[in-house]
């Protein structure tokens, strides 16, 4: 009697066990975290909460100094926002525990040597699970070989040319997000091809990116707009300083519309220097719709008709797309130091392409790098503005692509009434723009 | 006797340390280590010309980029080449290029020698761009094959393991700086000195100047060949930003000048510095080129005799260092 | 007028436009070489930051014109702080013929240090200037368009120069100036403060800078990479025009001013390598420079 009466408390205990077992296993599928959920008004990039402990780590590869520094602030921004949203969820549950995200920066100055020591001290010194990145294609290959030999994964959401996933530069541990300089062009072709625009010129920077897109713009062109004229094409060095002269030259040779693969600071000063010489004759390209630019045009005409070409644009129908717009607009409307009121082009896709890396790892359910890869292999994620598929042969992603001119007024500027998109943006299906497995590859 | 003995335990600490390192570190710090080693004789190289000929340079990188691409190229383009026979193409290739332009470099001194060795790196920049078929252009060179090291009677030693290549290279870096260190001990390298002080009396006793700047340039060309070389083996890349950036010529320079100048040893010093303030500032890589910069300045202004005079002067023989440092550079440079 | 040659006139304007700007930074280089012995690398570094200068004014007070006053002042201020508290620093040590190294060496540290300074307070996004309503639009002659804004620099320029060589060549202190870049030792046995002279040359020689930086930056963006190619294009400016000579740094400055607009016209991506290959060609043969009087 005794005995019984003294196992008593054990039983009761026993059985509040099971049942907290039982509640746990019952709320478990509730962990996981939905994107846009947390507060978005305190989040801020240059005040990251301090997280320490067990956490998943994340090289963050990019710029933080020389030139192109200002491309590793934006990545940083825009990873920030997806760790911000997830931590304040409570983090991933891998590996039976629940994780807070944790970003490591490793700066490139965009010189391959320099982002080769990054990596190392990212990879052998911070012992970073996976890491993201990158400006430049001379930096992205650097980051498949190091992926390759440490056996991380390497997500490369911004460098475009094509030749970083061929046959000879692709490995398991790669997988690219973002297009290709050849999607880019095709999408563009494809487009013009619906418009009465044949007489084209090509004005691209002298280095790989710039003439990548130059001969993938032509090829597709050809593919596409099989009447197009194209009037002239030059290179440009990085950086430049002045684009008048080369803006008399495109004017002499009677375009109609300008492809250019610059980005910024060489897209903001070509658009100026249209500006200032009044000219009429719009860019298309993926950067010449950046708001900060825009808005200090004065001339009435320029930007006007600037085509821009994106895997994601602000003004694309999705349900989930407005629902980020509206979370977006709300946080970044009236502030004065990021001057983008609305998630456009890499912006809001990059965004869409990093919630993408953490729901894979949240179904893998592990920081094993074996499993991240055969989840990911094939898999299908509907992002902001639709689906995302990760191609199983050369781990690039395959998704519709976006094109817009601009006009003005235009209800997507920071003001609602200056230069922007046109309202709607045009999708043009990934089955259109993308291309084969490359060869030699399955 | 007891200074040069000196010399030599000093030679021997360095090169002790340098060996036992793999068992004392990991990975992550044996690769700092052998990158700050090749600068180390880079730099060295640089001071040949600095320190002894009096000659500054704006453009040592040409001949480091060289030496980087001559390797690299070699590797990419023909099997079965052997690990030192590489660094050799390395080597030779910029002892060429030196001698290519050393007809035009010998004529000139001062800001002059200066200005056109930065006008031929920027030459050098401009064609390896241009041939980018053959160099990669921005994207540079990477990913060519290492090949094993063949003792003969031993056999083959494996490079991709990191502690094998590390031994490998530091003996290569280290047999170069000391020749080079010979080097200057040589009656030659006496001459070398007279030239930066005096160049009508070696014309006197009957050395031909411009010949023997040629010599120099050419030594010191070759051993910035050889560390570009060990440079593109380690990194297993060459990028024209990498090897013929703006800042590189101006990094060996400026470890220099941080080391001490006049002294052979001071560059070593001056990339050890460096090394170790770029590692402190890696969590603020914003600044680091900043804080770089301002100790650049404070040196020049304050330390003219860099880390050196500092150690100097904290041993207390800085009233005999003083006079040694300006015997040695500051004083009859007549050359203009 | 047809086309082609409405290009080519403009392709000179163009041209004219950057040589002009060219030539305001490349004149203080040339004089303060002249004068003192010294390369100032930073020269160009100095006009970047004018260019900063300008757009902060702007951003508080609103006004180009303010800032075109301001700024400049404010760089040959900087200027002459680097003169009297640094490079005389170094003369301090006695260091005999290797001075020369040591002012190289300076000079190449606060390169570095103004370019990293600026990113630090600015960040390295392009930042806009806002050129003045005045001189916004676009100015028809012989039936073809301009934008008023280039034609504006030229203007200044060449007032700018105008005032230099009236400066430099009519007044007295003009007199002592030359003197001094001729032979400083003599002007100084003849009774010149010659360190006095020096201070002004270096301040007159960045305030030029920055007249020039202030002038580009509603013409370009504003950028911490502006100065690489400003100091490459001055460095050839004072190697071919001779050191110390202004009428050469005219000449070049305009030469390659209009190269490099029609070099983009014919032969695009080949301006570096003639530009620095006739560079090393002419310091080779003639190290004093096409129109240099002393090395």
């Amino acid at each position: 009697m005794k005995s019984i009466r003294a196992l008593f408390p054990s039983v009761i205990y026993f059985c509040l066990l099971c049942l907290y077992i039982i509640s746990g296993l019952d709320t478990e599928p509730a962990i996981a975290f939905t994107p846009l959920k947390a507060d978005f008004s305190t989040y801020d990039p240059n005040k990251p909460e301090i997280i320490s402990g067990d956490t998943i780590k994340v090289g963050l590869l990019e710029p933080f100094s020389g030139q192109s520094a200002a491309a590793g602030e934006i990545s940083n921004w825009l990873l920030g926002w997806v760790v911000h949203d997830i931590n304040s969820q409570g983090g991933i549950m891998v590996d039976g525990k629940m994780k807070m995200i944790q970003v490591i920066k490793g700066d490139t100055a965009t010189q391959p040597v320099v982002a080769k020591r990054a990596l190392q001290r990212l990879i052998l010194k911070d012992k970073v699970d996976l890491f993201v990145g990158t400006a430049g294609s001379h930096i992205a290959i650097i980051g498949n070989q190091m992926a390759e030999k440490y056996q991380k994964i390497f997500m490369n959401y911004s460098a475009y040319s094509v030749h970083l996933m061929n046959a000879q530069n692709f490995n398991r541990y790669t997988f690219r997000t973002c297009s290709t300089t050849d999607i880019n062009a095709k999408a563009l072709a494809y487009y013009f091809s619906k418009t009465p625009i044949r007489k084209f010129y090509i004005l691209c920077q002298d280095y790989s990116y710039g003439q990548d897109f130059g001969a993938s713009i032509k090829k597709a062109l050809e593919e596409f707009v099989p009447d197009a004229e194209i009037v002239g094409e030059v290179y440009h060095p990085l950086w430049l300083k002045d684009f008048a002269p080369y803006l008399s030259k495109v004017q002499a040779s009677g375009a109609e519309m300008i492809i250019s693969s610059d980005w910024p600071p060489d897209s903001w000063n070509l658009m100026l220097a249209i500006d200032q010489m009044g000219m009429n004759i719009p860019v298309s390209g993926q950067f010449f719709d950046d708001p900060r630019m825009s808005q200090n045009l004065k001339n009435k005409k320029a930007g006007l008709g600037n085509t821009v070409v994106n895997f994601h644009l602000c003004n694309v129908e999705t349900e989930l797309n407005s629902r980020f717009n509206k979370i977006f607009h709300d946080r970044y409307k009236d502030n004065e130091k990021v001057q983008i009121a609305w998630p456009s082009g890499v912006v809001g896709g990059v965004i869409g392409h990093f919630y993408w890396l953490f729901d894979v790892i949240q179904r893998a359910g592990t920081m094993n790098t074996e499993k991240i890869i055969s989840t990911w292999e094939g898999d299908t994620y509907e992002s902001f503005s639709g689906k995302l598929t990760m191609r199983k042969c050369d781990h690039q992603a395959v998704m519709d692509m976006f094109v817009s001119p601009l006009v003005s007024p235009s209800k997507w500027s920071k003001t609602g009434d200056g230069l922007g998109y046109q309202d709607h943006g045009i999708r043009i299906p990934s089955d259109i723009v993308i291309s084969p497995c490359p060869e030699g590859l399955k | 006797m007891k200074n040069s003995f000196r010399k030599w335990l000093l030679w021997a600490a360095i090169l002790a340390g340098l060996y036992t390192a793999p068992v004392l570190f990991g990975v992550f710090e044996l690769n700092l280590l052998l990158g700050a080693s090749i600068f180390a004789l880079f730099s060295l190289s640089l001071n040949l010309l600095l320190s002894f000929t009096g000659l500054l340079s704006f453009g040592h990188a040409m001949f480091f980029a060289s030496g980087a691409y001559g390797t690299a190229l070699v590797l990419t383009r023909l099997d079965g080449c052997s690990l030192l026979s590489a660094i050799f193409v390395g080597a030779a290739s910029a002892v060429l290029v030196a001698l290519v332009l050393s007809p035009l470099l010998v004529r000139v001194g001062g800001h002059t020698f200066a200005m056109l060795t930065m006008a031929f790196s920027q030459i050098m920049y401009a064609t390896v761009m241009k041939f980018s078929h053959l160099t990669g252009g921005n994207d540079g060179m990477s990913g060519f094959p290492i090949p094993p090291l063949v003792i003969p009677a031993v056999g083959l030693i494996d490079m991709s393991l990191e502690r094998n290549f590390y031994y490998f290279s530091i003996s290569i870096l280290g047999l170069s700086a000391w020749v080079m260190w010979f080097f200057t001990r040589t009656p030659f390298g006496s001459i070398m000195v007279s030239i930066r002080d005096n160049p009508d009396r070696v014309t006197y006793l009957g050395f031909n100047v411009p010949l023997s700047k040629a010599i120099i340039l050419g030594v010191s060309a070759g051993f910035a060949g050889v560390a570009g070389s060990v440079y593109a083996l380690f990194q297993n890349m060459v990028s024209v930003d990498g090897v013929l950036g703006p800042l590189s010529s101006f990094t060996p320079l400026i470890n220099c000048f941080i080391g001490g100048l006049g002294t052979f040893i001071g560059p070593v010093f001056g990339t050890g510095i460096g090394t170790i303030l770029l590692e402190l500032m890696s969590a603020h890589p914003e600044q680091a080129q900043l804080v770089f910069s301002l100790v650049l300045i404070s040196v020049v202004l304050f330390l003219p005799g860099g880390a050196i005079m500092l150690y100097w002067k904290i041993t207390s023989r800085w009233i005999v260092l003083r006079n040694k440092f300006q015997t040695a550079i500051l004083k009859g440079n007549h050359e203009s | 007028m047809d086309a082609i040659a409405v290009m080519l006139i403009t392709q000179g304007i163009h041209g004219l436009a950057y040589g002009m700007l060219l030539f305001l930074v490349a004149s203080g280089f040339t004089l303060i070489f002249g004068m003192m012995g010294i390369l100032n690398i930073a020269h160009a570094s100095f006009f970047m930051l004018a260019a900063y200068f300008a757009f902060q004014i702007m951003q508080w007070s609103g006004s180009f014109w303010l800032a075109l006053l301001l700024a400049p002042i404010a760089i040959a201020g900087l200027g002459i702080l680097m003169e009297r508290l640094m490079l005389r620093q170094i003369r301090k040590f006695k260091l005999g013929k290797a001075v020369v190294l040591f002012e190289l060496m300076l000079t190449v540290g606060i390169m570095v240090c103004i370019e990293e300074a600026v990113k630090n307070l600015w960040g390295t996004d392009p930042e806009i200037v806002n050129a003045p309503e005045l001189l916004r639009g676009l100015v028809q002659f012989f039936g073809m368009t301009y934008p008023v804004y280039r034609i504006f620099i030229i203007g200044l320029s060449c007032s700018i120069l105008l005032l230099l060589g009236l400066i430099l060549f009519k007044t007295r202190l003009g007199n002592v100036v030359r003197a001094a870049v001729q032979d400083a030792d003599m002007a100084g046995a003849l009774g010149v403060n010659v360190p006095l002279v020096f201070t002004l040359v270096f301040g007159l020689g960045t305030w030029l800078a920055g007249i020039a930086g202030v002038a580009a930056a509603p013409m370009l963006t504003v950028f911490p990479g502006l100065a690489n190619q400003m100091m490459l294009d001055s460095f050839i400016v004072v190697a071919l025009g001779g050191f110390g000579s202004l009428f050469g740094a005219f000449v070049i400055s305009m030469l390659l001013g209009e190269l490099t607009a029609f070099g983009i016209q014919f032969f695009p991506g080949y301006s570096t390598i003639i530009l620095f290959g006739f560079m090393a060609l002419v310091l080779t043969i003639r190290p004093s420079g096409l129109f240099g009087e002393k090395e």
